[in-house]
């Protein structure tokens, strides 16, 4: 229940016993500061977030854990750089991203970020090569490095014999291998998945996170939000958050 | 550039996964881009097909009438009081013929139409155009001969019962005889075929091979001197035309008994005014043909505004998932655009080929020329550009707009 006691000592999972907090430090990939976001909603205005401050590592594997209407997805989209606080400081990998207009946001999702969503979000019209390939047409890559990169990333989640199929012609964990596949296509600093097992059968998610330890042991910065305590359990580090605020921050193990 | 490649790709995987929809949505400009390229096209092969004529006819020949028909369509009212004035006499040719100093042929012209019969056949032709003429007529109009001699001055001064018939004419009463020194009969007398017209090229339909030409002065002594009489003038120079022009007025004029006040009793058209009013009645096609395919164009540009709106919010889960994958604004509104000038591009090529076919038929059932105008084909794919830039602007601008998180929770 106490929001902001973020201990430096819960921070690191992987690194070396790092002191509390460096804004700039080579490994801190998230640092937020009293973030907060008002809607105004006409008369009554809404605190989806109330101030949260939270720092992430590189190579950190985090589950945000939180009932909806607890201000995780705002959490989320903000982190995500899909949208900006009203107020509050937010720097990715050093960079400050709270005060970006709406195409340097882009081009930082684009660098920075790879999105898995819980409804996949592949596009129907377009086969598994081409969505994995659509991060590296807005980074401007040239076809031919795209198909070559694209190709290597199906190849890791094991769905390269399905690169020509349409979403439609795969399976719901096929589906979601895809869209990790093109969620770390242009390397990004962090994978950020919305629970990515949400609409997939328990064997099929078991596979899925199976794959993202396997992200996680290969060094990936991987932020999962579920509201599964099964799910969360993989991760190392659990944020929850409730009433737009953080409740908690504790180290799996 | 690699965005323009996918932004066509998509457009047009969109635009093929809704064929019918694409179909009808382009419907209003296809039958735009139809009509220019199809109407250019007529209308360029009617004035190919006008100007040959009028060069045919010669350039420096005007021909004094009662009635001028042009001005049925320019000038009613002169055309109505024109029907009121005195007929032009065969007297008035002579004078004409004898005082005209600039002239080189001056030739009499008075057509009835009347049925003729073949003596030695029996076979007959009905309602053919007889041209009552005079000596000179081979001089002020291009008749080319396919057999036997024009009328000669001593024909028409002995009202010698001589005729010469046009191609069709000639075949189709003497089938499988030479027609040169044989008679026909018309109105119950014999005329005696001296010779036969060379084939004339078909002009809009109409056949100019059925006619017959005998002396006027025959004419006038079968059938009375009623009726006004043309007078064909060939002018000696190109130089002297409107000086041969004056001339023939003033000739009029002075026989007509006109004061200087007074309007001229006669008409003298030229080829030039044929020319003009055919000008005239081009351009004015040509204006009701950027009315119509402006309107038709505005309103499939609608159409197309239309459905992109749909599209846009159809895809509205799309451009989310673009825009967190870092599409920026404008790779958005590209796409869109894209998508909205291929698709009006895609009518507009439909448009095209259809044009070509239509300019294609009008050709194969007409005399007209197959004259299919390369600036034509480029104005419509202007255009469909213009269009497809101009009605995709406001849904593009609206997709590229959305924000990523909302467009992202709407799916």
């Amino acid at each position: 229940m106490a929001p902001g006691v973020d201990a430096p000592a819960s921070a690191p999972a992987s690194g070396p016993d790092a002191p509390p907090r460096p804004e700039t430090g080579d490994d801190v990939i998230i640092h937020a500061v009293d973030l907060r976001k008002v809607y105004d909603l006409g008369a009554a205005a809404v605190n989806a977030l109330d101030g949260v401050s939270v720092d992430i590592r590189r190579g950190e594997y985090v589950a945000v854990m939180g009932p909806s209407g607890s201000g995780k997805s705002t959490l989320m989209n903000l982190i995500g750089c899909l949208d900006v606080p009203s107020s509050g400081r937010y720097f990715l990998r050093g960079q400050e991203v709270s005060r970006l207009s709406e195409d340097e946001l882009a081009e930082i999702r684009n660098r920075e970020i790879g999105f898995v969503f819980q409804t996949f979000h592949l596009l129907p019209r377009q086969t598994a090569l081409r969505n994995v390939e659509l991060p590296l047409v807005y980074a401007g890559i040239r076809t031919a490095a795209r198909r070559e990169r694209a190709l290597a990333l199906l190849r890791m989640v094991g769905l390269e014999k399905r690169a020509d199929h349409r979403p439609n012609e795969l399976s719901g964990g096929e589906r979601q291998r895809v869209a990790i596949a093109r969620a770390l296509v242009n390397e990004p600093a962090l994978l950020l998945a919305d629970e990515p097992t949400g609409n997939l059968d328990s064997r099929t998610g078991a596979e899925i996170l199976e794959l993202f330890d396997q992200l996680h042991a290969r060094g990936h910065t991987i932020i999962l939000v579920t509201h599964d305590p099964e799910v969360s359990k993989r991760a190392a580090r659990v944020v929850r958050v409730r009433d737009g605020r953080l409740e908690s921050d504790t180290r799996n193990r | 550039m690699v965005a323009l490649v996918e932004g066509i790709r998509i457009a047009l995987a969109a635009i093929w996964a809704q064929k019918l929809r694409s179909a009808l949505t382009l419907l209003c400009v296809i039958i735009a881009i139809l009509s220019i390229i199809a109407v250019v096209s007529v209308l360029d092969g009617m004035d190919q097909y006008v100007r040959e004529e009028i060069a045919e006819a010669g350039t420096n020949t005007f021909e004094v009438r009662r009635v001028d028909e042009l001005k049925v369509l320019t000038d009613f009212d002169a055309f109505l009081k024109s029907l009121s004035d005195p007929r032009i006499t065969l007297s008035d040719y002579r004078a004409l013929r004898q005082e005209l100093t600039l002239a080189e042929y001056v030739d009499p012209l008075r057509t009835i139409r009347l049925n003729i019969e073949a003596v030695s056949t029996g076979r007959s032709i009905r309602g053919v155009e007889v041209q009552g003429r005079g000596a000179e007529y081979p001089g002020v109009e291009e008749l080319e001969l396919a057999a036997g001699e024009h009328l000669s001055a001593g024909d028409v001064a002995r009202r010698r019962e001589v005729i010469v018939l046009g191609e069709e004419v000639a075949q189709t009463l003497f089938p499988d005889q030479d027609p040169i020194g044989r008679k026909v009969r018309i109105v119950g007398r014999h005329y005696e075929v001296v010779g036969v017209f060379a084939h004339r090229a078909n002009v809009l339909g109409n056949n100019r091979n059925v006619f017959a030409v005998m002396p006027i002065s025959a004419l006038f002594s079968q059938f009375g001197a009623f009726g006004s009489v043309r007078v064909q003038v060939k002018a000696k120079s190109l130089d002297l035309f409107p000086a041969a022009l004056e001339e023939a007025r003033t000739i009029m004029r002075v026989r007509h008994g006109l004061k200087p006040r007074d309007n001229d009793d006669f008409n003298i058209t030229t080829a030039e005014q044929f020319l003009t009013f055919w000008e005239k009645i081009s351009r004015g096609i040509f204006a009701s043909l950027v009315g119509v395919v402006s309107i038709t164009l505005v309103v499939g540009g609608i159409i197309i505004m239309n459905v992109m709106l749909v599209s846009v919010t159809e895809r509205t889960g799309e451009i989310g998932v673009r825009k967190a994958l870092g599409a920026r604004r404008r790779a958005i509104l590209f796409q869109f655009l894209v998508e909205s000038v291929t698709l009006t591009s895609t009518g507009g090529i439909v448009g095209i080929v259809g044009g070509f076919g239509a300019a294609f038929l009008v050709a194969a059932f007409s005399p007209l020329p197959y004259a299919v105008k390369p600036w034509s084909i480029a104005i419509a794919l202007a255009i469909v550009f213009a269009v497809g830039i101009f009605f995709g602007l406001y849904p593009a601008s609206r997709a590229a707009r959305l924000q990523p998180v909302e467009a992202l929770r709407r799916e």
